[in-house]
């Protein structure tokens, strides 16, 4: 893909929703966190502080940076947690815990699917939601989560053999 | 996986997406601006703290490894500077071992040539002499 500006917002656009879920998804579903997550990505992107190479599809190599960018809020928000960072006119940080209810009104089959995600660890959550939420294959969600395709294979049959213990009905 | 258990799983994610789709926020508010709405930050009190801490502590264990690496290097000097006088060196007891005849335990007797043994040995004339 051609690294002007006006082709990269045009990938962009076609990917946006996509990319908000999965902003959603590294940001434990909370909307406010996603939205700044996401924008900073596109900052990233647009500024040329992110540079596509093209050794994976755009999609892949996108979700890889709202995956990293997530990753630095999250260091930034520890950090402030301990008091060892101070963010200008910024509000304490959110309650990681206190996630979904901020986010979209969800009904219960999602919103249970939220709650069972919540209990898993970080990389079998994002293979999962990689490959369910985005019809990705295990090969791609192992490039954005910057792992080996083995890796994610095992945290995919893992998290998915969790899950459906999870949910399965009482 | 049973067929229900990736059905539950499959339908769970469908509905999460398709709720979370009707919620996306329009791509030109995002980008309206351009300017990162994240504030700066800056390091607080406890973390200059915690960074004038360690610095010293680098500067102490420093100071630590270049004066023990002085001192490995003053012994060395000081035993290459010895170094011949070693093998001359005699404990100042040494002289309680010297007991009578110490030195015949020092030395192995020479039992001489090896035909003067077989001469003066037994003869074959069935023991007798």
């Amino acid at each position: 893909m051609d690294d002007e500006p006006a082709d990269l917002q045009r990938e962009l656009a076609r990917l946006h929703a996509d990319s908000y879920g999965w902003a959603l998804a590294c940001c434990g579903r909370r909307a406010a966190d996603a939205r700044e997550v996401l924008q900073a990505a596109y900052l990233k992107v647009l500024d040329g502080r992110a540079r596509f190479g093209g050794r994976a599809s755009f999609r892949t190599w996108l979700f890889g940076v709202i995956r990293r960018t997530a990753a630095e809020e999250r260091r930034r928000d520890a950090l402030r947690r301990l008091r060892l960072i101070r963010l200008d006119d910024a509000p304490e940080p959110a309650d990681p815990g206190a996630g979904a209810a901020e986010g979209v009104e969800q009904s219960d089959e999602a919103s249970r699917l939220v709650a069972v995600l919540a209990r898993l660890p970080r990389r079998q959550r994002e293979v999962l939601d990689l490959v369910f939420y985005h019809d990705m294959s295990v090969a791609e969600a192992a490039d954005v989560m910057g792992v080996g395709v083995g890796s994610a294979r095992q945290h995919y049959e893992r998290g998915k053999a969790r899950l459906r213990a999870l949910l399965e009905p009482s | 996986m049973s067929d229900a258990g990736e059905r539950r799983i499959r339908d769970g994610f469908a509905s999460l997406r398709r709720e979370e789709t009707a919620g996306v926020p329009p791509l030109a508010q995002m980008l309206a601006g351009r300017a990162p709405r994240r504030p700066r930050w800056r390091l607080t009190g406890v973390a200059w703290g915690g960074l004038a801490a360690a610095a010293v502590l680098v500067a102490l264990a420093g100071h630590r490894l270049m004066e023990s690496r002085v001192h490995a290097r003053a012994a060395a000097e000081v035993a290459r500077a010895l170094g011949p006088f070693y093998g001359e060196w005699r404990s100042p007891t040494a002289a309680l071992l010297e007991t009578p005849g110490y030195e015949m335990l020092a030395t192995i007797p020479a039992l001489g040539p090896a035909d003067s043994l077989i001469g003066s040995g037994p003869t074959t004339t069935g023991g007798r002499p």
